[in-house]
């Protein structure tokens, strides 16, 4: 199908007109290219390598000015070239790599690049063909110059390999991943590696993998460019596993730009060498261990410099750094000021006599003194100049110290008080100390030689070999306890403390044995022994009198304890018991001889001898109470009767109460003399003063005892007479309730009487009333006036018998009626009573309530009696002519309320205000004032019913305060 | 071996036609997933055919393989040139309105898409800068010079090129249909020149080795099964055809009466630094070509083609429209895989498979 034309026809016009603008773009492009060229060609102009180019055809389509220079030998110009054949104008290219590579190049459309020697020319040509399909672009140069140069370089190039290969020490050439490239006999045969092994290796494989780290920082350092290159002593190991030591310089090759290529390395073997230094080391270190073990300091001395050069030691004993390096005079500083000139004067004999050097010298350490031994010899040229001089100092305090100790001791073992001897293993003296001399009597030339066994008594013979059997298997044998015998024969105690001497072998060569002097410390724990003894005894002594509270085994104790305590032959305890004469001691308790001993001799008086103790004076102690001048001077007996058991040691001791009281006495006798020390006496005097307390104790005991008996006797009593009174009071309750019984028969057969008697007695009364009161009115006008009279007597009379029956019969009532109480509002009772009494109205008196009332817990009935009884009667006892007035008032008092009736009535003597609340007990007659007489009786009774009670307050002439006192309703 | 290539579209999937008839924006991001599952399924099939090199089908390509690159710009309008197909449709160019002239999209932006579905060689197809040349008006537009429109068109054209080959297209494809019309219009010759001349203005601009990398594609137009100048003789066309500085020619030639006048006049024209992918399968046959046929045409044209430049490829996009729906998917990978396979064999039959 057809466009439309018009359509057809813009199209066209569109496109022709685009092809316009095409042809436009195309030249404009073409004339770009033209400039294009013109620029290339402007290039290939200027550049320094000869440049042509090529058709298909091999012909020449351009040629720059330097490939004309190039190929001017030649004598071919730019323009005798241009479109002629390449090969037909150079045809000596023929049949050379030119030729061979050109066509190469065309033919595999390849860049080609390689340099032929152009005979013609004699010169070298480097050429680079590129290819396109319409032919080839060639650059070529001169390479004569740079193929010398690189011969030159080769051939330099070659030497240097073959100093590489033939060099006296390991080079290698890695890259910089570490991997060897390059490297030479040497270095193979250093590490046992074949070149081929080695190649491809990283250099640090073959390194120690302890000198790894500082390898590996090298060289970060020197492809950072922080040093230029380094050197370092490393070990290497070898394809053996030997470790070898290099020293390895290493350096960086570089490119033209400056950046690292490959690391370069020296290695020269230097394991002999270090081998070498480890064997001065060894032996520098040995000698300085030597002289360490030793103490011994080492310095060596330049004369030229005059520096000391001190080791280890020497400066640890000059305490001076380590290393230290001083001048000998600057050394000397520290020396005593005693000691300088004589180490100077020293050093300088030795030089100039060519002689050891040998001083000794002290040296101030803050508050000691150090002793220093120097030693040296003097080095000296071959010309016999002094070079210098080499030493070795120690510190010989210690040794100092030792010489001193050692003369200490042998001062110290001269002048012990003990006896230190050494014998050999065959019992031989060997030493005898001055102490020796002293304890045994012998002289050291006496003894040393002779055996050991002249000082063990005769029956301990066996002792020594025993001792020393036991030395042999290792014991100790210290403190050894025994006798030893002196030259004159005497024995000692000694404590003998034997230790073995050894040899520097450690084996048991001989013995050394200390004697110590023990026979006054036996003694002494004689003594001692006895002293516990007897401390024993006052302690048991103690124990006994404290525990003992009967008297007799008190005492009994007390003289036991004493006696023995004493040492005496016997003891007694005497009480004092006063005679009319006032002079009697009574035997009470004896120890050490019998009753009978004694008992036919009397009891002791006061002699002269026993009137002390008798008086509590001060104790009697005799050695030989026979020679006292008081013994013998009292009669019958003139000393101690015939049969008297013999005493010539005495002691008597009086015990004396708290009180001062002298209780008794404590006597002590022995047949033999002076047996009673002053100790003794003041023993028995601290028993007396326990046994007095003791004695005093247990008669405040006994009386105790007897006072808890009488106590006890009395509580006995005191619970029969409670018992008593039990048995009373059940009996006293038995008579109560069968009287309460009884009366309460009796209260009913009363009620029962007075009920029949209220009944019985009224109704005669009523009509007596009655028939009085019919014959006054049917036959008033037939009765005279004393019948009339007579008549209304009777009728009085009645009515007021009625009134008293009434009375008897309400009072009765309140006195047993069974009541409840309430609340009552005692106001309404009041205002009750007034309204229903015409006497208490208000024409006839004046009562007053002032109000309120608080309510009271009570019964009506009851309270209605008391307030008619309080009211009628203030209104009937007043005054003739007196209005009566009457006040009620209520109080509170705590839980109960007084309400009060104050009249202005006659009033009541003090003397009847207790009668008129009795029954009948009315202190005027009636003709004086009507009524009954019980009406306060029934209000007193009513009111104590209702558990209060009634009262009065009243003064003659002056009214009255009845009041009532209830309990108060809440 | 015997190169074979595809020229590059492959019918929509219909769903996606359809989709983006009723959404009516073809960039609508709610299309994005049918375009992914397109290109997904495009690849996976090409894969399955054994071709050697494939492309993305140009399911993105809107709205067809000429206008992709300018649809849709502000400075166009609809109205450009009409062009007939023998089935008696038209499709219309776009015309420019106002300057300058710049794409919209750039081809290589499908094979930033392909990619993430495969690793196999890919080839680009772009439109020739010469059809484009069309869309300035007949008359001047202010401000804006022609000569200033060739400009950018052939810088634009020249980038996308650049930019293909870039993104790792081991070809790209010119898409020079307007070659024959050109012919048709301009017997002379002169327009068709001009059109050589106008893509040779870019094509000098690429190296020898990217030229090995570029084709030119013509064929007398393929859409609904129909063409546009398929009664221009290819005589007419193809002495100046490879005047162009491409690498690679792809020469519709099924279609052809006489297949034999056409490859003496491929021989005689074909530049030593040139090769010809001879169509051996029509895309506007609804009938599959078996690897026998295809076969017998490989053989016929290496009776006058070099085997070292020859190629075998499709006469044309199975869908140069993107809403052609004249062939079936199924169709046309049934056929690529019949020339592939066909292709082969004449290949082991010429003792080069």
């Amino acid at each position: 199908m057809l466009l439309d034309e018009n359509e057809e026809g813009l199209l066209r016009s569109v496109a022709l007109q685009n092809a316009r603008a095409v042809l436009l773009a195309r030249e404009r492009a073409e004339k770009e290219t033209v400039e294009a060229k013109q620029r290339v060609t402007r290039i290939l102009e200027s550049i320094t390598d000869g440049f042509y180019a090529l058709d298909k055809e091999w012909h020449f389509t351009y040629l720059n000015r330097k490939g004309e220079e190039i190929l001017s030998p030649l004598r071919r110009s730019r323009d005798d070239l241009m479109g002629k054949s390449f090969w037909e104008e150079f045809p000596a290219f023929l049949g050379t790599d030119i030729e061979k590579n050109y066509r190469r190049a065309f033919r595999e459309q390849a860049t080609v690049e390689f340099e032929t020697y152009f005979q013609p020319l004699d010169q070298w040509f480097e050429f680079h063909i590129y290819s396109a399909p319409d032919g080839l672009s060639v650059y070529f140069r001169d390479a004569t110059e740079r193929r010398r140069s690189l011969e030159s370089l080769r051939i330099s190039e070659g030497r240097l390999r073959a100093m590489f290969n033939q060099a006296a020490v390991g080079m290698a050439i890695a890259s910089l991943d570490g991997h060897l490239e390059q490297l030479n006999l040497r270095f193979s045969q250093f590490l046992g590696y074949s070149s081929e092994e080695l190649l491809g290796k990283s250099f640090l494989e073959v390194t120690h993998p302890e000198d790894l780290e500082k390898t590996g920082e090298k060289v970060r350092k020197l492809i950072s460019a922080e040093i230029e290159d380094y050197t370092l002593e490393k070990r290497y190991q070898r394809k053996n596993g030997e470790i070898v030591w290099g020293m390895t310089s290493v350096t960086l090759l570089k490119d033209q730009q400056g950046r690292p290529e490959k690391f370069v390395g020296i290695i020269e073997d230097i394991t002999t060498r270090k081998h070498a230094e480890a064997a001065v080391r060894e032996g520098a270190e040995r000698l300085q261990l030597a002289l360490s073990a030793g103490h011994l300091g080492d310095w060596s001395w330049n004369a030229a410099t005059d520096l000391l050069t001190l080791g280890p030691e020497a400066c640890r004993a000059f305490v001076l750094p380590k290393s230290s390096v001083v001048s000998w005079s600057a050394l000397r500083e520290q020396f005593h000021p005693d000691d300088r000139q004589r180490d100077l004067a020293a050093v300088a004999e030795a030089l100039a006599k060519k002689s050891d050097y040998a001083s000794e010298y002290r040296i101030q350490r803050d508050q000691s003194v150090v002793w220093i031994a120097s030693r040296g010899r003097g080095v000296y040229s071959a010309d016999g100049a002094i070079k210098g001089m080499i030493g070795v100092v120690q510190n010989v305090t210690g040794q100092k110290e030792a010489e001193k100790t050692r003369s200490r001791l042998a001062s110290v073992v001269e002048s012990s008080d003990d006896s230190i001897i050494s014998t050999g293993l065959d019992t031989v003296i060997m030493t005898w100390n001055k102490g020796a001399e002293r304890m045994f009597g012998y002289t050291a030339a006496e003894v040393i030689g002779k055996s050991v066994a002249i000082l063990i008594p005769p029956d301990s013979e066996d002792e020594e070999p025993k001792i020393l059997q036991r030395l042999l298997n290792g014991e100790r044998i210290d403190h050894y306890e025994t006798l030893r015998a002196r030259n004159d024969g005497t024995l000692l105690n000694v404590s003998l403390t034997v230790s073995p001497i050894y040899d520097s072998a450690n084996n048991i060569v001989g013995v050394s044995k200390i004697s110590r002097d023990i026979t006054d410390r036996k003694r002494a724990e004689e003594a001692l022994k006895d002293e516990r003894r007897i401390l024993e005894l006052l302690n048991d002594t103690g124990k006994a009198i404290a525990s003992q509270l009967d008297l007799r085994n008190l005492v009994q104790t007390v003289t036991d304890a004493s006696t023995a305590l004493t040492g005496a032959k016997f003891g007694a305890f005497f009480y004092n018991v006063a005679n009319e004469q006032g002079e009697s001691l009574m035997l009470y308790t004896l120890s050490g001889a019998s009753r009978e001993a004694f008992e036919n001799f009397g009891q002791p008086r006061a002699t002269a001898i026993f009137s002390p103790t008798f008086k509590g004076e001060a104790p009697v102690r005799s050695e030989d109470i026979t020679k006292d001048p008081r013994y013998g001077q009292t009669e019958p007996h003139f000393g101690m009767p015939k049969g008297h058991l013999p005493v010539k040691s005495y002691l008597a001791v009086p015990v004396v109460s708290r009180s001062g009281a002298v209780i008794g006495g404590l006597f002590f006798g022995h047949p033999e003399p002076a047996k009673f020390t002053e100790r003794a006496e003041r023993l028995i005097v601290g028993v007396a003063a326990q046994a007095a307390i003791a004695i005093d104790n247990a008669r405040l005991y006994d009386g105790a005892q007897r006072e808890i008996a009488e106590r006890k006797r009395v509580e006995e009593a005191l619970r029969e007479a409670q018992d008593q009174l039990r048995r009373h009071a059940d009996k006293l309750e038995e008579q109560v309730a069968e009287r309460t019984a009884r009366l309460r028969e009796t209260i009913q057969e009363l009620e029962a009487f007075s009920y029949s008697v209220s009944h019985d007695m009224r109704s005669p009364l009523r009509a007596m009333q009655g028939y009085s009161d019919a014959l006054l009115e049917d036959y008033k006008s037939k009765l005279d006036e004393p019948g009339q009279d007579y008549l209304k007597r009777i009728r009085r009379a009645a009515s007021r018998m009625d009134l008293l029956i009434q009375d008897v019969l309400a009072y009765s009532r309140v006195a047993k009626g069974e009541i409840a109480l309430e609340k009552v509002k005692i106001e309404n009772v009041i205002h009750d009573v007034i309204q229903n009494y015409p006497a208490l109205q208000a024409d006839q008196a004046l009562i007053t309530v002032h109000s309120p009332l608080p309510p009271v817990l009570g019964h009506e009935a009851y309270l209605t009696q008391i307030v008619s009884n309080f009211l009628n009667n203030a209104v009937k006892f007043v005054s003739p002519g007196t209005k009566p007035r009457v006040d009620v008032r209520a109080t509170i008092q705590g839980d109960m309320v007084r309400v009060s009736f104050e009249d202005n009535g006659i009033g009541i003597a003090p003397e009847h205000q207790a009668q008129i609340f009795q029954i009948f007990g009315r202190v005027y007659s009636e003709k004086q004032f009507e009524g009954t007489g019980i009406g306060l009786a029934i209000a007193k009774k009513a009111a104590e019913r209702m558990g209060g009670f009634v009262g009065v307050v009243s003064e003659l002439g002056r009214g009255s305060q009845f009041f009532v006192l209830l309990k108060r309703a809440l | 071996m015997i190169p074979t290539e595809p020229i590059g579209s492959i019918p929509r999937p219909v769903e996606l036609i359809k989709a983006i008839e009723n959404l009516g924006d073809f960039l609508d991001p709610k299309l994005e997933p049918l375009y992914e599952d397109a290109v997904r399924d495009t690849v996976k099939r090409f894969e399955e055919t054994g071709s050697p090199i494939i492309t993305d089908g140009e399911q993105r390509k809107y709205h067809n393989f000429w206008t992709y690159c300018v649809h849709g710009l502000p400075n166009t309008s609809a109205e450009g040139f009409k062009i007939p197909f023998t089935a008696g449709h038209v499709r219309r160019m776009p015309r420019l309105t106002t300057g300058p002239f710049r794409y919209r999209v750039y081809a290589d932006q499908y094979l930033d898409a392909v990619k993430r579905y495969t690793t196999m060689p890919l080839k680009q197809a772009v439109i020739s800068p010469s059809a484009l040349s069309l869309m300035y008006p007949a008359e001047e537009i202010p401000g804006y010079s022609r000569q200033e429109f060739i400009d950018d068109l052939l810088r634009e054209h020249e980038n996308e090129i650049r930019r293909c080959l870039a993104k790792g297209a081991q070809k790209v494809q010119v898409d020079f249909t307007e070659g024959r019309l050109a012919v048709k219009l301009d017997p002379s010759g002169n327009l068709l020149n001009s059109f050589i001349g106008l893509n040779n203005l870019v094509l000098s601009r690429f190296s020898e080795d990217e030229r090995k990398r570029i084709g030119v594609h013509t064929c007398p137009g393929g859409d609904r099964d129909s063409t546009h100048s398929a009664d221009v003789d290819y005589a007419d066309l193809l002495p100046s055809l490879f005047e162009l500085r491409a690498g690679n020619f792809y020469i519709a030639l099924t279609g052809e009466k006489d297949r034999i006048r056409v490859l003496k006049i491929i021989r005689e024209y074909l530049k030593p630094d040139q090769r010809a992918f001879v169509g051996v399968v029509s895309p506007i046959d609804p009938r599959i070509d078996t690897p026998q046929e295809v076969r017998d045409r490989v053989l016929e044209a290496a009776e006058y083609i070099p085997l070292e430049q020859l190629g075998t490829t499709d006469d044309c996009g199975f869908s140069p429209f993107s809403d052609d729906l004249s062939t079936t998917r199924e169709t046309a990978f049934a056929k690529i895989k019949g020339r592939v396979e066909g292709t082969q064999i004449a290949a082991e039959i010429l003792g080069i498979g």
